[in-house]
């Protein structure tokens, strides 16, 4: 009983005629859509975030390997000017300043001055100038000499 | 799919869903002419897409979606929603008899949802593994649309005959 009351439902649905759309809509629908065509931009909005991201990761290669070079021939540069390896450097400095100054001081000395090598590789030019400075400054310090008076 | 290929295929289809569910000529002229510029964008996708019915009906749906947000922000509250029941006469011919009058009351009267699958249903003859792409849901829950509402036009027949 439900079952065709629904079906009848369904056929009196489908018996209503529906309005046809006015003339020329067709047309008018097309053009709009060609000409909106024309005009849109030929992306994507994925299409869009992709090329971002690949001009992003190009642009961080870029860098990366141009900063890798810079260091790579500074490096070619001190080996071929025939310049000692900070490390090689620090430990020279130690040896003498151990040498010179005896046991304690040299003790102290060889740590200040490991900490100022350590300092030096991972530094700028900027920081390394500050760096010595500061071991100057240290080394001719007047409360350092006070110290040793008294 | 090109347009004018598209436009015969569902142009008289889309126009139908879109005058039925927004009661007025002129509105669904304007959306279908947004559908189509905004199907002209997405052109290059038309290689993915496995059905083109249920594709089209759901963009077509997202439009008209977004011209009742349009219209509801424009007036007060859900009044724009009881338009499209009091226009669904101005988009169907002039019934011969007194029943169809009364069915097309009574499927003014349908909460949106259940109307929207009525007219893809019955009007635009889409399956309901379609009708459950357009809508997002599972087939399940746009048949048993689809039942609650035959099963309400049916009761506001009875109790009006």
């Amino acid at each position: 009983m439900t079952r065709e009351g629904n079906g009848g439902i369904e056929r009196r649905l489908k018996s209503l005629t529906l309005k046809t759309a006015s003339p020329g809509l067709r047309e008018r629908v097309l053009k709009g859509a060609a000409k909106h065509k024309k005009e849109a931009a030929w992306t994507t909005p994925l299409l869009r975030w992709s090329l971002a991201a690949c001009a992003a990761i190009l642009a961080l290669i870029f860098i990366t390997d141009t900063a890798l070079s810079r260091r790579q021939q500074d490096r070619l540069q001190a080996f071929m000017d025939g310049a000692p390896r900070i490390e090689d450097r620090a430990a020279d400095e130690n040896r003498v300043l151990a040498e010179v100054l005896g046991e304690p001081v040299g003790r102290r000395l060889f740590a200040q001055n490991g900490r100022f090598a350590a300092e030096e590789r991972g530094a700028g030019q900027a920081r390394r100038e500050e760096l010595l400075k500061e071991l100057l400054k240290e080394d001719f310090d007047g409360s350092e000499s006070q110290k040793s008076s008294h | 799919m090109r347009p004018d290929e598209l436009y015969d295929r569902y142009g008289e289809k889309m126009y139908h869903y879109l005058a039925l569910r927004l009661g007025s000529a002129e509105d669904a002229e304007d959306v279908l002419q947004e559908t189509f510029c905004r199907l002209a964008r997405y052109s290059a996708r038309w290689r993915l897409v496995r059905n083109p019915k249920a594709f089209v009906f759901k963009i077509l749906r997202n439009e008209a979606n977004r011209f009742l947000a349009r219209r509801i922000k424009r007036r007060e509250g859900d009044q724009a929603i009881s338009d499209e029941a009091r226009g669904l006469a101005a988009v169907i011919e002039a019934p011969a008899d007194a029943g169809a009058g009364l069915i097309i009351r009574a499927l003014g009267e349908l909460p949106d949802e259940q109307r929207e699958v009525i007219i893809l249903k019955v009007f635009q003859d889409l399956s309901f593994k379609e009708i459950a792409a357009v809508f997002g849901l599972p087939v399940n829950t746009a048949a048993s649309r689809y039942r609650y509402a035959i099963e309400k036009l049916r009761s506001a027949m009875e109790g009006k005959a």
